[in-house]
């Protein structure tokens, strides 16, 4: 018992089986040695407890909640100028879409080309503005998307991907106008081609009717 | 109530001992707040990790006690025994002293904190650090054992080795101060 170092402690700390607890308890009955040890170390334990600490103000500073800022912060700048090309480069396909998929008229020399020209205007606005109309309220529906999305919860693989599907959507938008551009292009070149003819098949029949006139004319006064 | 406001109440609970354990281990204030503030900042980026395995407690003296070993390998420095320069103590007693304590009896409390300290600060690191869990932190043979990364017979070890160690130091310091103040008694009454 005597060199039995843990027990002691166990003993001094009250703490371990109770059973070798009684075991040292009753050596402790017989043995001197053993009980001045332990009362030795139960003075060093009084003694430790003197041992304070110098009084201190708090070492940490509370952290405190970021201000929550207004959510159109919260929208990346990259998501708004993708949502402003779409809105344009759609609008602008919505346009060339139009024009492509009008009526093509074959010049025909007859038909009013002024006329013509004035009565497929208003028609072409009106489906431009109808466009304008559901882009606006796709954007408006994204917007609400973005509010309710929680900035936390983009993470860097997330944000990366609608980058990425954003991109795309707008490269194909892109190819897409570019083609439709050219179609319009040759389509008001077809227009600028007919209103020349029709000017030209115009002034020839003004001389021919002027021709006719003076002919008239001429007979007219031969038969007086 | 949120993350922020959960860890804040934490930090309330348990600063007073996280700075205690700090200050006994190495001995320096400045330094015992630097490391009380870097536990606190770990503690909170590895609060996600901390699946509650652990006792809250547990997890942030382990934190604490391996930034005091960093510091103390990095430093290659032994804790010291801060004495309050050009302090006189009985100022310091009348500022701290309990209602039923004495001037003498305060006084004396104060010297003897110094003596465990300085004792203390010239024990084995492993034999303080478990003397300090079990004494000032109520931790079991078992929490110890679990933080110092050692056997149950190692703690009883080291808490023996360490008391026994502390009682030859401040009871030669006692025998000392009673020489001294035998010189002292003898000079004044010739």
């Amino acid at each position: 018992m005597c060199n039995e170092r843990e027990k002691l402690i166990g003993y001094l700390y009250d703490e371990g089986d109770s059973s070798e607890r009684d075991t040292v308890r009753q050596h402790l009955e017989t043995c001197g040695e053993c009980r001045t040890e332990i009362a030795s170390l139960r003075s060093v334990r009084e003694d430790l407890a003197a041992w304070e600490v110098p009084e201190h103000g708090s070492v940490w500073k509370p952290f405190a909640a970021a201000p929550t800022p207004p959510w159109w912060q919260h929208v990346p700048q990259w998501a708004l100028a993708a949502a402003a090309g779409i809105v344009l480069v759609s609008g602008a396909a919505g346009g060339a879409v139009t024009h492509a998929f009008m009526p093509h008229a074959t010049p025909v020399v007859q038909a009013a080309p002024a006329g013509a020209t004035q009565v497929s205007a208003p028609a072409e606005v009106a489906a431009m503005q109808q466009q304008i109309a559901m882009l606006r309220a796709e954007l408006s529906q994204l917007n609400g998307r973005v509010q309710q999305a929680s900035v936390s919860a983009v993470t860097p693989a997330m944000e990366a991907a609608l980058h990425k599907t954003f991109d795309s959507q707008l490269s194909d938008l892109r190819i897409q106008n570019d083609k439709q551009m050219g179609a319009v292009q040759s389509l008001y070149g077809d227009m600028y081609n007919y209103k020349k003819a029709i000017n030209l098949r115009v002034a020839g029949l003004q001389t021919n009717v002027d021709g006719l006139a003076a002919a008239v004319g001429a007979r007219a006064g031969g038969q007086q | 109530m949120g993350d922020l406001d959960c860890f804040n109440q934490l930090v309330t609970r348990w600063e007073r001992p996280i700075y205690a354990l700090a200050f006994r281990t190495l001995g320096r204030e400045e330094e015992a707040r630097d490391v009380v503030q870097e536990a606190f900042l770990r503690a909170f980026r590895g609060l996600k990790g901390f699946r509650g395995q652990a006792k809250f407690s547990s997890w942030l003296y382990r934190i604490t006690l391996n930034l005091c070993r960093d510091w103390i390998r990095r430093e290659r420095r032994a804790p010291v025994v801060q004495l309050a320069e050009g302090v006189d103590p009985i100022e310091v007693a009348d500022e701290r002293m309990a209602p039923t304590e004495s001037v003498e009896d305060l006084v004396a409390r104060r010297e003897m904190s110094e003596a465990v300290a300085r004792a203390m600060s010239e024990l084995p690191e492993e034999q303080r650090i478990a003397i300090l869990l079990k004494e000032f932190h109520g931790l079991t043979f078992q929490e110890i054992a679990d933080q110092l990364d050692c056997p149950l017979s190692t703690v009883k070890t080291r808490l023996y080795q360490g008391l026994s160690v502390l009682r030859r130091r401040l009871e030669r310091r006692q025998a000392e101060e009673a020489s001294l103040r035998r010189a002292h008694w003898e000079g004044s009454s010739t």
